[in-house]
């Protein structure tokens, strides 16, 4: 008798343990979802930055990552892009770095510290290029 | 896990007076039968917790290393396309039509992947380069119930434009 409802208090306790560790799980998925959203953004903005002239890269880099972002992007936050030109062993390239902060949204029990991931791709600049 | 000892929630169970023997003994009984059963009962929420726990550690690292590896791939992936492009770059554009210069095509794609610092070959298939990359990802959550490092390969090709 004195016993009864010890199982449903023991659950009771648990169960915002559990529910932290679920949250966990979906905090830990949206950041390497956020991960592979930066990349292609990337990707996609190094391949627009390969095909223009030098000074219009940027802005082509820029344009492209961000506009993949708003179409795929729904874990990344206030994303920037970076744009550099290098060589190396005699290869041309350009490198794209998109950084954004990942989406807490829902996962305020957690309380997680503002996490930011980044990206980058390098894209070889093509030779025979139109513009 | 979270039961008063024993000893004590018995003794309130017994508190009350008992006339004759022979509920006396019944009482005996019953404390018997009322132990047993809460020792067949006992931790068994936290046996299920244990259980829920590790599933959803598990999950975690399916979901952190499965990500992972997409990105392994999606990375070995550009690096071959990058390697295959400007492979097919390497074009005699003497005479009528584009045909490729296999020689340069293939040292031209070899420094790319050695660029990027990826491993992979190149080989010449007709006018198209075909680059195979290789990426090696390491788990990390799911390394503790033994999955190895995976090696991703991806090929990807390319040949001149034919306008």
């Amino acid at each position: 008798m004195n016993e009864r409802g010890s199982t449903s208090v023991e659950a009771t306790l648990l169960v915002p343990v559990l529910m932290v560790l679920v949250l966990f799980v979906i905090s830990l998925g949206r950041t390497s979802q956020a991960g592979i959203q930066v990349r292609h953004a990337a990707d996609q903005g190094a391949r627009a930055a390969s095909l223009v002239a030098q000074p219009r890269m940027a802005a082509a880099a820029s344009s492209a990552a961000l506009a993949d972002l708003r179409n795929n992007g729904v874990a990344c936050v206030s994303p920037t892009v970076t744009t550099a030109v290098g060589a190396s062993s005699g290869i041309r390239q350009v490198t794209v770095t998109v950084r954004c902060t990942v989406d807490r949204q829902g996962l305020s029990l957690l309380n997680p510290a503002s996490r930011t991931v980044s990206g980058s791709s390098t894209e070889v600049i093509d030779v025979h290029r139109a513009g | 896990m979270f039961t008063a000892p024993a000893d004590q929630t018995l003794a309130q169970v017994g508190d009350r007076p008992t006339p004759d023997s022979a509920v006396q003994h019944d009482d005996a009984q019953a404390r018997r039968n009322e132990r047993r059963r809460r020792c067949r009962d006992e931790g068994s929420v936290t046996a299920f917790v244990l259980v829920l726990t590790v599933a959803l550690v598990l999950t975690a690292g399916l979901v952190f290393d499965g990500g992972r590896m997409v990105a392994g791939r999606v990375s070995a992936g550009d690096v071959a396309e990058n390697a295959a492009r400007a492979g097919a770059q390497e074009i005699n554009s003497a005479g009528a039509g584009r045909r490729l210069n296999a020689p340069q095509a293939l040292a031209t794609a070899r420094r790319v992947l050695a660029a990027q610092g990826v491993t992979g070959s190149v080989r010449i298939d007709g006018q198209r380069v075909v680059v195979t990359a290789t990426v090696n990802v390491a788990p990390t959550l799911l390394r503790l119930v033994g999955v190895p490092t995976r090696s991703i390969t991806v090929t990807r090709s390319s040949a001149p434009a034919d306008h």
